[in-house]
């Protein structure tokens, strides 16, 4: 069984790899298909579908390269719900276009499964500007 | 340059054309008073009534929180001192109040995510508000339910700067 952090951590990186897999990334897998994502992109909440048809949106060969790098993990594991919380960064460079850079905090809320793998139930990928500008704003 | 007026406009929009979809969510939950829902309601009360013993008691000794007002993420003691900060008598109003939201339980497990306002006001200062995301993640212990993260993002990070060129 899943239950430590380290294998909780390294579930939540291997997701955002993004590595495909039998036709599914590897974030389709982590998501259990009733999650929700908060997209550092989007101003409404996705559900799974909703998602996957942003990412598909964004790659669809229209990237030179793109990852999201993850800095500073910190993980939390309480029974059989754990938390995975990081500071990252999109970068990217799209063909015909400059290079792209955005900073954020990520959060993932996870359950271990009954087949012992880490799931999220939900992701947020918050942007770092909003909790800088107009924090407690007068 | 967009001044706070027109900021404040875009984000309005942006919510009205997300509330039908986010409110046949909200229709769709059923109240259970032992689930992670009625917990969540539970300290939003605590909250809106000031019993901040109540508000920090639904916490996990190893909560995390990602709070608006900061890029950096706070253990449950630091986000005390945050709102220790906040809240010495220095408010006329202040109020944490949740709009949508959907509720899901993942056997031990819970998950609240939606959208809220933080609106107040501060003495001698105008009205302050700020509209946010944000997704909980709860822990049903020996306790009860508890909240183990409290992730807020701010709607102006979702517009501002998407995919940017």
């Amino acid at each position: 069984m899943s239950t430590n952090s380290e294998q909780l951590e390294a579930a939540f990186l291997g997701a955002f790899s993004f590595d495909a897999e039998e036709g599914l990334t590897a974030f389709e897998k982590f998501l259990d298909d009733n999650a929700t994502v908060i997209d550092d992109d989007q101003t409404n909440i996705l559900d799974k579908a909703g998602w996957l048809d942003h990412f598909a949106f964004h790659s669809a060969k229209l990237w030179e390269s793109v990852e999201i790098v993850h800095y500073d993990i910190e993980s939390q594991i309480i029974g059989e719900t754990g938390v995975v919380t990081s500071n990252y960064t999109i970068r990217g460079k799209p063909v015909d276009d400059g290079f792209r850079l955005r900073h954020g905090v990520c959060s993932a809320s996870c359950y271990l499964s009954k087949d012992g793998e880490w799931k999220a139930m939900s992701v947020v990928l918050g942007p770092m500007m909003s909790y800088v500008r107009n924090a407690s704003s007068s | 340059m967009l001044t706070r007026r027109d900021q404040l406009k875009l984000m309005t929009g942006a919510l009205t054309l997300a509330s039908p979809f986010i409110s046949a969510w909200t229709a769709a939950s059923e109240p259970d008073s032992s689930g992670v829902e009625a917990a969540f309601n539970q300290m939003v009360g605590a909250l809106k009534s000031g019993n901040l013993d109540g508000f920090y008691g639904a916490m996990h000794p190893a909560f995390t929180m990602i709070d608006e007002d900061s890029p950096f993420r706070m253990s449950k003691a630091e986000f005390q001192d945050h709102i220790g900060f906040h809240v010495s008598g220095i408010w006329e109003s202040f109020e944490w109040k949740p709009l949508t939201f959907e509720s899901r339980e993942f056997g031990s497990s819970g998950t609240i995510t939606g959208f809220a306002t933080f609106r107040g006001k501060p003495r001698d200062a105008g009205f302050r508000i700020r509209h946010l995301m944000f997704a909980q993640t709860w822990a049903r212990t020996s306790a009860g339910w508890e909240l183990v993260l409290w992730h807020q993002s701010p709607v102006d990070g979702h517009i501002f700067g998407v995919s940017p060129t």
